[in-house]
């Protein structure tokens, strides 16, 4: 298990180029990306990403083992921005090693909705002259409740 | 009584600064306590802060309302968390 919280920029190309897993019959990842413009077609200038202590990396951590747990994967990873992120720039790189594609793919999506809702961070977006925090939606709420299920 | 500095974490810090000091008893408040004090004591906070979406931190490890906490604990208040 690999879990990084950031403060400057990553580079996913070369967080995937170094996930080489022995054994592995599949390898998914997945990486968020800043976007440049918010739902009202407002253009963003920056997305800002708040952590806490040692929560935030801990809470990372707790949803890596989980996912070694549930799909018995060979290995995973996250590595997470915080600080001031620029359109375009990745904020999220995730990846998973398992047997099985299956495993390897609903592993990335495991660990991303729950990095979505319950991941220490708090994150607001910067437009001309305005501050808008942004929270989880309902839809991401279903999305990480349905693993419970 | 003791002072104890509460950390407020996301949108909560635009709303009174990034830390909050509040008077508590020396033997300790219980959290929900703890947030009627704070409502008192910051009434730009008295609505949000009883928001059960708002979750306390103590020592970082998220808790429930009935833990005691005293001053000189790490105690913070979290809005809704949004990772990823």
């Amino acid at each position: 298990m690999a879990v990084f919280l950031s403060k400057e920029p990553i580079d996913p190309s070369a967080l995937l180029a170094g996930f080489q897993i022995e054994g592995a019959g599949a390898i998914a990842s997945f990486t968020g990306l800043a976007r440049g413009t918010g739902q009202d077609n407002a253009v963003i200038s920056s997305l800002v990403l708040q952590s806490y202590r040692g929560v935030t990396l801990a809470s990372m951590q707790t949803i890596a083992v989980e996912s070694i747990k549930r799909f018995s994967l060979l290995h995973a990873h996250i590595t997470h921005r915080s600080g001031r992120i620029l359109p375009n720039e990745p904020i999220v790189f995730v990846a998973a090693a398992a047997l099985h594609r299956a495993a390897a793919l609903d592993a990335v999506s495991y660990m991303m909705d729950l990095l979505k809702t319950e991941a220490v961070f708090w994150k607001y977006e910067e437009t001309a002259g305005e501050k808008r925090w942004i929270e989880p939606t309902e839809a991401d709420y279903a999305r990480a409740q349905k693993w419970n299920q | 009584m003791a002072i104890l500095q509460v950390e407020l974490c996301g949108r909560l810090a635009d709303l009174a600064g990034d830390v909050v000091d509040v008077e508590v008893p020396n033997v300790g408040i219980n959290v929900s306590d703890l947030r009627t004090a704070i409502a008192e004591a910051y009434p730009v906070l008295s609505q949000i802060i009883f928001d059960s979406k708002i979750r306390a931190c103590v020592d970082e490890i998220l808790v429930n309302d009935a833990v005691v906490v005293r001053a000189g604990q790490l105690v913070a208040f979290f809005p809704p968390l949004s990772g990823g």
